[in-house]
């Protein structure tokens, strides 16, 4: 019987023959599962393959778990649990065996699953004290906030993650509370209450963990089809998987992009008057700010830079609104979230430092930086020739169709509202949009006018442009 | 016996199967042309109802086509909930005016009852218990609501007060409680003022939930976000709610 499953697993190898692998990963799964759990195996499974071929290491797949043996195992560096747990001693001795003696382990969602008649007290040692205490139902995406961003795990990804749907696991104890537990991602506070059948309302809910005793990382992503479709999160799995297989293999270079990039103008520091005294009261007082030299956008980023991101990195597209786009129109239905971590790929692609820019920046850029006239809309006093606003368009349009302000920017007055990196305020529970949209009146179009939205918020009339450094 | 009931359904129906003897019927109305959390909302509002719908007897359908709001496609259901939108033709207000005159309910959600002094459909400023919009708290956040009458069928489950999830809150002019015909069954507490950031309701009434007693209808301004639907109390009040529109008991339902 092992003879025939070592043969298949041989056939499954997906390392060309002749060369040495760096590590060896030997996954299992189960078929017979929630159907969710089945479609998170057959992803994860190929994502894998891809990756494995890139980076050098053997990843071998089993359904059959008798091959949890110490005999099997002793091939292998690594042991990754997709969607189940052995069940029986044998396999549960042999696994311990294994991590005792240094190999490393992943295990996604159901994998860390215990409770009280789970019956093997090594294994909640090994989770860290983590029993499974509730879930979310049905399984929704949900915001991630990275704990420590110099870890190998996380260090390739931006500060927080827009997770796609998942069932969250609420632990209890929280692994957080062993000393020896390193939690690494962990769910915002933001999302709570979350849920609508199950409802996890509050408390300390660790996604991502390591129990610093073993070589191991437990990842509570791994329900449903949805699971591998953001890049970072993927990124995270990678470097996961890496790091317990002690990769030696450099990461792949990839290939700076051209055409997609945003063009970006200099614009050259100073110091300006910010807000308006007879604005609304956040627009007050108006005060002296000074901006450094920075770079921004010519435009916002439109829906062909958004798509080369999304095809670059295996994302979905936003949904599209009910308004006529093309590929010139500006991106919307992306969050803060969403618009950071676009920031964070094109960064990584270019070497550069791409980010949001800050409110103040944007203001004064859009008031035409040191060559500013003066002008309540940004490039003209006219509202109607510099700007698409106050439901004089059917939906948004084309980004540079209106005249450019001093510094040749388009668009900042109307289109869309362009998310800043900095808080709304002290509180620290909204980003602010800036610039107003096509849908917006003339008031709330000034260049002055601030719109606080929280972090996760998308709508079609949000978008955004980069800056630089 | 009503706990048998369902379990005897359970047996011959399994789940997600087709109820052969529906309590009542109703049609839900939605838009996806607009804010991104006001559809939000509908898709939630339509797995709960779809849930509840099984559980309690009833059938759910759903449309996003607003021309079904005429006398034929009516005269199927009991009880018409819009979730996101309200009707901008003539002829679709009428065919509603006469659903509603016929002894049909209304189940109105959040940006369902927009109106404003100047809006030409007066009848329906009349059906509301005279509430026109005033303004509305932004960004949207959590409120405070008190519940006024635990007795009322709507209400009877909920706690005199909690926290409802995000929402951009609706403050009306004249307030509905002005209106004798009307009973108002929740409204923002007052610990709550002043609610909002950008804009900011200072202060006086806001009702949230409300009836005119006049029509089988309610109005609930929840409905803007997509965390509606993650209070389990004010869950219990929606499905409440449903079935006293249906005219229709609770039936005890086994949890999984």
């Amino acid at each position: 019987m092992r003879s025939v499953s070592t043969i298949l697993i041989l056939l499954a190898t997906s390392v060309c023959f002749g060369q040495k692998p760096d590590f060896k990963v030997l996954a299992f799964y189960s078929k017979d599962v929630e159907s969710d759990h089945g479609d998170f195996a057959k992803k994860l499974r190929s994502f894998m393959n891809e990756l494995s071929d890139e980076r050098k290491f053997t990843f071998d797949v089993t359904t059959d778990w008798t091959n949890l043996n110490d005999t099997l195992l002793k091939n292998y560096q690594v042991v990754v649990w997709v969607n189940d747990f052995p069940h029986t001693d044998a396999q549960r001795k042999s696994f311990q065996k294994f991590m005792d003696n240094g190999g490393g382990w992943i295990g996604f969602h159901v994998a860390g699953y215990n409770d009280k008649d789970t019956n093997w007290p090594w294994f909640v040692d090994f989770m860290g004290g983590a029993v499974f205490y509730t879930n979310n139902w049905p399984p929704l995406p949900a915001r991630l906030l990275i704990e420590d961003q110099d870890h190998p795990v996380t260090q390739n990804v931006p500060s927080v993650l827009s997770a796609p749907t998942n069932e969250w696991y609420q632990w209890k104890p929280s692994p957080r509370e062993n000393k020896n537990v390193k939690v690494l991602v962990t769910l915002d506070p933001i999302n709570y209450p979350i849920g609508i059948k199950d409802i996890i309302t509050a408390g300390d809910t660790p996604v991502v963990w390591t129990n610093t005793k073993y070589n191991m990382v437990y990842i509570n992503m791994g329900h449903g089809e949805f699971v591998m479709d953001d890049q970072f999160q993927n990124t995270l799995v990678a470097d996961a998987l890496l790091w317990v297989g002690k990769s030696k293999s450099p990461k792949p270079i990839i290939a700076i992009e051209g055409t997609g990039l945003p063009e970006m103008i200099s614009v050259k520091g100073g110091t300006f008057m910010m807000g308006d005294d007879n604005g609304d009261k956040d627009e007050k007082p108006a005060r002296k700010v000074t901006v450094a030299d920075f770079r921004i956008a010519k435009t916002e980023t439109t829906i062909g830079q958004w798509r080369t991101f999304c095809l670059a990195t295996n994302r979905r597209m936003p949904e599209a609104p009910w308004f006529q786009q093309s590929e010139q129109h500006p991106i919307v239905n992306v969050s803060w979230d969403h618009a950071v971590a676009y920031a964070k790929w094109l960064s990584q692609q270019t070497g550069k430092n791409y980010r949001l820019p800050t409110e103040a920046e944007w203001e004064f850029a859009a008031r035409g930086g040191v060559k500013s006239k003066g002008y309540p809309y940004s490039g003209g006093r006219n509202a109607d020739s510099v700007a698409w606003l106050a439901h004089k368009s059917e939906g948004t349009m084309a980004v540079a169709q209106k005249l450019p302000n001093e510094l040749g920017l388009y668009d900042m007055t109307g289109n869309v509202w362009e998310w800043c990196s900095d808080w709304y305020d002290d509180t620290k529970r909204f980003y602010t949009t800036r610039g107003g949209a096509w849908d917006i009146g003339l008031k709330n179009n000034r260049v002055t006018y601030r719109n606080p939205l929280g972090p996760t918020s998308r709508n079609h009339n949000k978008g955004f442009r980069v800056a630089c450094d | 016996m009503k706990y048998t009931f369902s379990l005897v359904a359970l047996i011959f129906f399994g789940c997600h199967v087709a109820i052969a003897q529906p309590r009542f019927k109703v049609a839900a109305f939605y838009s996806t042309n607009g804010e991104m959390d006001h559809i939000n909302f509908a898709k939630d509002a339509l797995y709960f109802f779809e849930l509840i719908s099984e559980q309690q007897q009833f059938t759910f359908d759903a449309t996003r086509d607003w021309s079904n709001l005429n006398d034929n496609y009516l005269a199927n259901y009991d009880i018409v909930i819009w979730l996101n939108d309200f009707p901008k033709e003539d002829d679709q207000r009428a065919a509603f005016e006469r659903f509603i005159a016929r002894g049909g309910a209304w189940y109105g959600c959040h940006v369902s009852a927009f109106n404003l002094p100047d809006s030409k459909w007066k009848w329906f400023n009349t059906f509301l218990g005279g509430a026109y919009f005033k303004t509305n708290n932004w960004p949207p956040l959590p409120a405070k609501v008190i519940v006024e009458d635990r007795n009322h069928p709507v209400t009877k489950r909920l706690p005199a007060s909690y926290i409802s999830p995000t929402g951009e809150w609706y403050q009306w002019k004249p307030s509905p409680r002005e209106n004798k015909d009307v009973k108002v069954l929740m409204s923002i507490a007052p610990e709550s003022y002043p609610l909002g950031v950008k804009t900011v309701i200072e202060g006086g009434d806001t009702p949230v939930l409300w009836t005119n007693t006049k029509y089988r209808m309610l109005y609930m301004n929840m409905g803007h976000s997509n965390k509606i639907f993650s209070n389990s109390e004010q869950n219990t009040m929606i499905t409440d709610a449903v079935l006293w529109l249906g005219k229709a008991k609770e039936l005890k339902v086994k949890s999984e």
